[in-house]
């Protein structure tokens, strides 16, 4: 099993919280998104008196670290588009996989439709770097600046993510004569004060009319081909740092102590692979 | 009666450069100053609605699987100018440049790709790609 830890900083200097974090949850893969945190001076507080070691493997994108606890060599980079890097993640032991990390743009800066044209850009990114491994056990992780509903997340010629399993199990669907393959969109049960955890993973207050106030901009989305490897259950919007939550006494991202986002915890069953 | 010409001259003689051309020839000037251990691979497209065209600078390391690292993205008219420069890493232009002439484009592109952050790139993937190599 590969624990996977993502978090978007907001730049700020979280470095305890993030290896309290990955002790906590044992995690195994840290990818962090606008972190100005320095690489090597996390990397030393993360194994300061760990058996197993983080590394940092070859990473060449600008916006998006990652550190594992595997050997360097089983995060390959296959391409780095700017906010989207591709990486193969290929365990010791079980299945190999495309992880790719993104931080979209914001949306201070962007449109929802320059936000859905971004999307048609990194499906494309996605269906190539698949081709190129060759296969599509794809999860995508990150910061779309994006709700699960809008259409760069849920429309075809976007990521196509749906919030139905048994929908994501058949494949993909056609229209127009064109074939678009589906993601698996597990955060839609993560929103709302009735889900598990937080009511989201972004809280932003404004004076406009439409106003959602907690939105999921971070989130995870799985292929249908790992979904088998993919426990529901086990993805976290995480609110607490070891006895502390990061929370502000009103309920809101608590930023003196964390970020402005919550940071994603979720697993995949590698092993069971072999 | 005669056929009239309502074509006007045509500029014939005069050698326009497109930005996809520039940008080409960055591409093919990669792979000369490296040896080919890099690549510099342009993509061209449409925009989503269709009325520009939108053309990326990739570069690529054949040694390492053929990874790629986007550079910069254009997105220009018919017209050609303005182009939109908008790049991936140096973090010189957050909101992308706007170039209205092909002066004002390949001054921004040569600070683009002349900056150390990609020069640093450039730098680990030849260091990598020789390791492999």
């Amino acid at each position: 099993m590969a624990t996977f830890l993502f978090w978007n900083l907001n730049r700020k200097p979280l470095q305890d919280q993030i290896v309290t974090l990955c002790r906590e949850h044992r995690v195994d893969i840290l990818i962090l998104a606008e972190s100005e945190l320095s690489r090597v001076a996390l990397l030393e507080a993360l194994n300061g008196g760990q058996r197993a070691k983080f590394k940092m493997p070859f990473n060449l994108s600008a916006r998006l670290s990652f550190f594992i606890r595997y050997p360097s060599r089983c995060l390959k980079s296959v391409r780095d588009d700017g906010g989207v890097a591709v990486r193969q993640f290929i365990p010791p032991i079980g299945l190999d996989m495309l992880l790719v990390a993104v931080h979209l743009p914001s949306k201070l800066y962007s449109s929802e439709s320059d936000l859905a044209f971004e999307s048609t850009r990194v499906a494309e990114v996605i269906k190539e770097a698949e081709g190129k491994v060759g296969h599509s056990r794809t999860i995508i992780v990150g910061d779309f600046n994006m709700n699960p509903f809008e259409p760069g997340v849920i429309g075809a010629r976007g990521l196509h993510a749906v919030m139905d399993r048994r929908i994501a199990l058949q494949g993909d669907r056609t229209i127009q004569g064109e074939r678009y393959r589906f993601f698996y969109n597990p955060m839609w049960g993560r929103l709302g004060d009735k889900s598990k955890g937080p009511p989201g993973t972004y809280y932003f207050n404004t004076s406009n009319y439409v106003n959602f106030f907690w939105n999921i901009f971070d989130q995870v989305l799985v292929r249908p081909e790992l979904l088998g490897f993919f426990p529901d259950d086990r993805l976290e919007v995480l609110s607490t740092v070891g006895e502390r939550s990061l929370l502000s006494s009103t309920g809101i991202p608590d930023r003196s102590f964390g970020s402005d986002h919550l940071p994603l915890l979720f697993e995949v069953e590698v092993e069971k692979g072999i | 009666m005669a056929t009239q010409d309502l074509w006007g001259e045509f500029p014939l003689e005069e050698t326009v450069r497109t930005p996809l051309a520039i940008l080409r020839e960055q591409a093919t000037l990669l792979g000369q100053k490296t040896e080919n251990v890099l690549q510099g691979r342009v993509s061209l497209g449409r925009s989503r609605s269709g009325n520009e065209f939108v053309a990326s600078l990739y570069i690529e390391a054949p040694a390492l699987d053929d990874y790629s690292y986007l550079a910069l993205t254009i997105r220009y008219p018919v017209a050609l100018y303005p182009v939109l420069v908008v790049e991936s890493g140096p973090g010189l232009f957050p909101q992308g440049a706007k170039c209205d002439d092909e002066e004002s484009f390949v001054q921004t592109l040569g600070a683009i790709l002349s900056h150390s952050r990609i020069r640093q790139v450039i730098a680990s993937l030849i260091a990598q790609s020789r390791e492999n190599g």
